[in-house]
């Protein structure tokens, strides 16, 4: 249920047996099934959820009902709507599973109250926002300065393992294609040219 | 709250269990319902179709399965239950907002001097634990429901759900005793 959140968290930051029971005491433990939302624009984050088995999306929708998807959540990943659960305000982005999912959730005073008394977790969340820094900056140089056939092929070498599992047409989305262009970039690519 | 809820109603096959059931499928909720009998508890959910259509419930065997996918757990079971049905949830309940509607006054053990409440807390300590009772001391219209718990947030969601149920929620006070009164919801 929590093998692979602590796994994780170990990895980033090596705990002992007892901080591990002391953190277990504050996750909620979440099944979703396919299709089903984890939060829908508008209400409020509450939580910021790691993946332990399945597949989610965060994404918004525009004027014209077009879904962009803003990140994709795969086993060992954390989601969630980061301004949102921080700043408390409304969210802008839908969670929503792609596949049947187990999930660890924390939530905002669960995150706070852990902050305050788990040293271990406070750094454990400085390198998870850390991250997440670090992959918004590198998508943003990837989506202003690269070319369509780059863009793909840039997510294709990052995340071989979510190119295999979630639809083309979401993968376009992700990052800024019409799913027309992106059939137009993958033909090309197969073909060799 | 716009993204919707799931709530998992243990017990949803005996009298209580039936008439949260087809009260809460009125609101923006996914009810998974649980019970001894699986054929009961079908029968319920198509008893809440039949009345709503649209309502969004299910009978699932599997109680642990249930309360895993639960945001809201609802204990529709008698206090001397309670136990046996805590150590079978236990694990996958942390944090959620469980709901007793248990009342030690029909059960043949001794009421708890702590009160439901910190019965059920114990039973499931890392849980936000609410006790909701229907108040005995008033015929008013619609009918007033007694809140009782600890955690602030789980108190407002609670509430939430009560007035969903068409009752007028009332939060009881902090600290005092929720032993004596009737759970008829």
């Amino acid at each position: 249920m929590y093998e692979l959140f602590f796994e994780e968290f170990n990895k980033k930051v090596p705990i002992t047996a007892e901080e591990q029971e002391q953190i277990k005491h504050y996750l909620t433990p979440k099944k979703l099934r396919r299709k089903q939302y984890l939060l829908q624009e508008g209400d409020v984050c509450k939580f910021i959820a790691f993946v332990e088995k399945g597949a989610l999306r965060a994404y918004s929708v525009d004027e014209n009902f077009t879904e962009n998807i803003i990140q994709f959540g795969l086993e060992g990943w954390t989601i969630s709507d980061l301004y949102s659960f921080l700043t408390e305000e409304p969210a802008v982005y839908n969670i929503d599973a792609l596949e049947d999912s187990e999930l660890v959730l924390i939530s905002k005073s669960a995150h706070e109250e852990m902050l305050q008394t788990i040293p271990k977790y406070e750094t454990y969340t400085r390198l998870n926002i850390t991250g997440a820094y670090l992959a918004m900056q590198r998508r943003i140089t990837t989506i202003i300065s690269s070319t369509a056939e780059e863009r793909y092929q840039d997510f294709i070498n990052l995340y071989p393992h979510i190119a295999q599992r979630v639809p083309q047409h979401m993968i376009a989305s992700y990052i800024g294609l019409t799913p027309e262009t992106l059939s137009r970039i993958r033909k090309k690519l197969s073909s060799g040219k | 709250m716009i993204t919707k809820q799931t709530i998992t109603i243990v017990g949803a096959s005996g009298s209580m269990g039936t008439a949260i059931s087809s009260s809460l499928s009125r609101g923006n909720y996914r009810l998974l319902l649980c019970g001894s009998e699986l054929a009961e508890v079908q029968k319920v959910v198509d008893a809440v179709k039949y009345s709503i259509a649209a309502a969004e419930v299910e009978a699932l065997d599997c109680t642990l399965d249930a309360c895993w996918e639960a945001d809201i757990i609802v204990l529709a079971v008698p206090f001397a239950e309670m136990q046996e049905v805590a150590d079978r949830i236990r694990e996958v309940v942390n944090q959620k907002v469980v709901i007793s509607l248990a009342n030690p006054l029909d059960d043949a053990t001794d009421t708890p001097a702590t009160g439901v409440v910190a019965e059920l807390q114990k039973l499931l300590p890392y849980t936000k634990a609410v006790r909701v009772s229907a108040n005995p001391f008033t015929d008013a219209k619609p009918k007033e429901v007694i809140i009782a718990g600890d955690d602030e947030e789980a108190l407002e969601t609670v509430s939430e759900l009560v007035s969903t149920a068409g009752f007028r929620p009332v939060v009881a006070d902090a600290g005092a005793p929720d032993t004596a009164s009737e759970p008829e919801v």
